[in-house]
């Protein structure tokens, strides 16, 4: 016999599980090995891909039916003709006359429905048959273009995973489907518009994602048993939210119009990427936080002069925020890092008095200005700033401060003559990027670890000169790294 | 420049000896990418030599390449590496000729390596898809032994499926 047909049935259906169901039926020409090891196939996978020419609908609704009537009925040839998975894909909406073949599928104690509707010939959108939401054997569901209108009753009483993609919904059925769904552990709803009230309050939802929704009117959600939200490129009006459990959460491409009821006690990790939200809603939202320890904020918009106050945030991150100030009130802040912010950026650092590590990129300035601030802040440790403009002599003065970061300019831009002076006694590594023509004053005892890398446009005797001076300050370190950027400078 | 990536710490060690009794000495770590293996360490804690009578030295070898690869990327996993076990499970399976495509998959079967299964069944299927029931028969060499008209027959019962 040949290799294939050696194998055992187990594996032969494992692989014709992996085929659409068209394959394993047309094999049964094979041989009489392959005569009815299709009926036993608990996978089917159907697809008007599967025909060519003109009225698929048609062909694949009769060989659907064949299909299954042929495989309830032949029972003397298979033992197991449960189907566990069923998966179609068509071009084309159903009417109620065409839909025998579901009638035999929710009889089979099916596990996973997949129904992938792309587009109804007609534009119409397939009305599903109402007996799919009582199909008690149901654990995993996809629903993908289709209508869920007028739905009254659900009783789906295994359901963990429901995803919707591209259903019509209205508030009733939405609140049908979570009433029914008493199992339910993970939501999807994704391209769902409309202008929906979205009601949570499941005791067995884990994950919900909301993905591409927008028009959504509300959004509230009351569960102790969440633990993973995700929303993304949708917009809400007014969101609510209670979930003692939920310990991250990612809010992306969203605009957020009122935010209120916030109650998030384990959160300790909150993304807002591009979120348009203004100060009242992310105050709203902070203060519902009591142990977030990480806040990014990267690219938000609508904000103001907005107000970060938390009592256990240790890590801030804000990236691409533009707005005119920005007050940050957070005691236990060890660790912030601004970056790209181009419009005028006040920060108040006079509260952050454990902060160890801090990061400036561009044009952002302190109210008090960093030389006051500085010293001032007793703990810390690591300071790095880039393409820093705010002053061009810069003082920094701190007992404590271990690394320093400071990148000049972009190498594209024009030589910038800039001085900086630094008392730190406690200073071990020191980093530079920029041009030779940076004067440094220092005075670090106790520098172990220097990196040098500099720009270069026109290297010249005066170049040279000034690479020189720079590289005296550092004559007594036994550890430097040099790099200069150019393919031809001899050193 | 990286040297060797076997672990120095304590790692322990395991003999499979294949059907042929060619030996293979390896890390826990890897064997028990196989859940018979898997099993039989559990149970038996302290033995170190297993034997495998179902599976010939040529093909225990190939199977375990597979799980050194994969059992290695386990510890440092990331969407990276994720990527380059992809290509490498992709080229592993790529020139497989019939036969040890079937000693694989009987190997990985009965070793319960699901993975590696999966890898198999789907190449398989990949050879499937697409074709028709001629060349189906063809690519794997498969002898009709339907008595004369029975299999005129079933084509015609089944007409709906052949439109």
């Amino acid at each position: 016999m040949d290799r294939l047909s050696e194998l055992p049935d187990r594996i032969i259906r494992h692989i014709l599980c992996l085929v659409p169901t068209i394959y394993a039926v047309r094999m049964s020409l094979l041989s009489k090995r392959w005569r009815y090891m299709w009926y036993s196939l608990p996978v089917l996978e159907f697809s008007d891909h599967d025909f060519a020419g003109a009225i698929l609908q048609h062909k694949l609704g009769r060989f659907m039916d064949k299909c299954l009537k042929l495989r309830e009925n032949d029972m003397l040839n298979v033992t197991d003709n449960t189907i566990t998975k069923f998966k179609l894909l068509t071009y084309y909406s159903w009417g109620s006359n065409d839909v025998g073949w579901f009638k035999l599928v929710a009889r089979s104690n099916i596990k996973e429905l997949d129904l992938y509707i792309i587009r109804s010939g007609d534009g119409k959108l397939w009305h599903l048959p109402v007996d799919l939401l009582r199909v008690s054997s149901l654990t995993h569901l996809r629903l993908s273009g289709i209508q869920l209108k007028d739905l009254h009753s659900t009783s789906l009483p295994l359901l963990i995973s429901l995803s919707l993609v591209r259903v019509h919904l209205d508030d009733q059925a939405i609140r049908n489907i979570l009433l029914g769904c008493c199992s339910l552990e993970k939501l999807l709803l994704d391209s769902c518009h409309g202008s929906l009230n979205i009601e949570v309050s499941s005791i067995s939802l884990k994950s919900l994602k909301i993905d591409c929704c927008t028009g959504l009117l509300k959004l509230a959600i009351s569960s102790s048993s969440i633990e993973f939200l995700e929303m993304d490129s949708s917009t809400c009006a007014t969101f609510q939210i209670k979930a003692v459990n939920l310990e991250s959460l990612r809010l992306s491409d969203t605009v957020l119009k009122d935010i209120h009821s916030v109650s998030l006690p384990s959160l300790v990790s909150l993304s807002l990427v591009r979120v348009r939200l203004d100060d009242q809603a992310i105050h709203n939202l902070l203060s519902g936080c009591c142990s977030l320890e990480k806040l990014f904020l990267d690219s938000c918009h609508g904000l103001y002069k907005p107000e970060v106050s938390s009592l256990s945030l240790k890590f801030l991150e804000i990236d691409s925020c533009q707005c005119p100030r920005f007050e940050i009130k957070a005691i236990k802040l060890e660790s912030l890092l601004c970056h790209g912010v181009r419009a005028c950026f006040k920060l108040n650092l006079s509260s952050c008095k454990t902060l160890k590590n801090l990061s400036l990129t561009s044009s952002i300035s302190s109210e008090q200005g960093l030389e006051y601030a500085i010293p001032r802040l007793t703990c810390l440790e690591s300071l790095t700033l880039h393409y820093y403009s705010e002053w061009k002599h810069v003082k920094i003065y701190s007992q404590h401060l271990k690394h320093f970061f400071w990148e000049v300019k972009d190498h594209t831009s024009s030589c910038d003559e800039v001085e900086v002076t630094l008392d730190t006694p406690n200073l071990v590594y020191f980093s530079f990027g920029g041009y030779p023509t940076a004067k440094i004053s220092m005075n670090v005892p106790n520098l172990s670890e220097a990196n040098v890398r500099f720009f270069t446009q026109d290297y010249n005797l005066s170049w040279y000169t000034n690479l020189l001076d720079f590289l005296m300050n550092f004559d007594r370190l036994m550890n430097l790294g040099l790099r200069v950027d150019s393919e031809e400078v001899p050193i | 420049m990286s040297s060797s990536s076997t672990t120095t710490t304590t790692t322990r060690l395991l003999m499979l000896k294949a059907s042929d009794g060619v030996t293979f000495e390896v890390e826990e770590a890897v064997a028990t990418k196989l859940g018979a293996i898997n099993n039989m360490v559990e149970e038996e804690g302290s033995e170190d030599l297993i034997c495998l009578p179902n599976v010939n030295g040529k093909f225990l070898g190939m199977v375990l390449e597979w799980c050194k690869k994969h059992a290695n990327n386990n510890t440092n996993s990331d969407k990276g590496n994720d990527e380059v076990n992809k290509w490498w499970d992709k080229e592993f399976v790529m020139d497989l000729d019939q036969n040890t495509l079937y000693h694989l998959l009987m190997a990985a079967d009965y070793l319960s390596g699901t993975e590696l299964v999966d890898l198999l069944t789907e190449k398989v299927a990949s050879m499937i898809r697409g074709k028709k029931v001629e060349e189906i028969r063809e690519t794997f060499k498969i002898k009709s032994d339907f008595l004369p008209g029975q299999e005129e027959e079933i084509r015609k019962k089944n007409s709906w499926a052949f439109e």
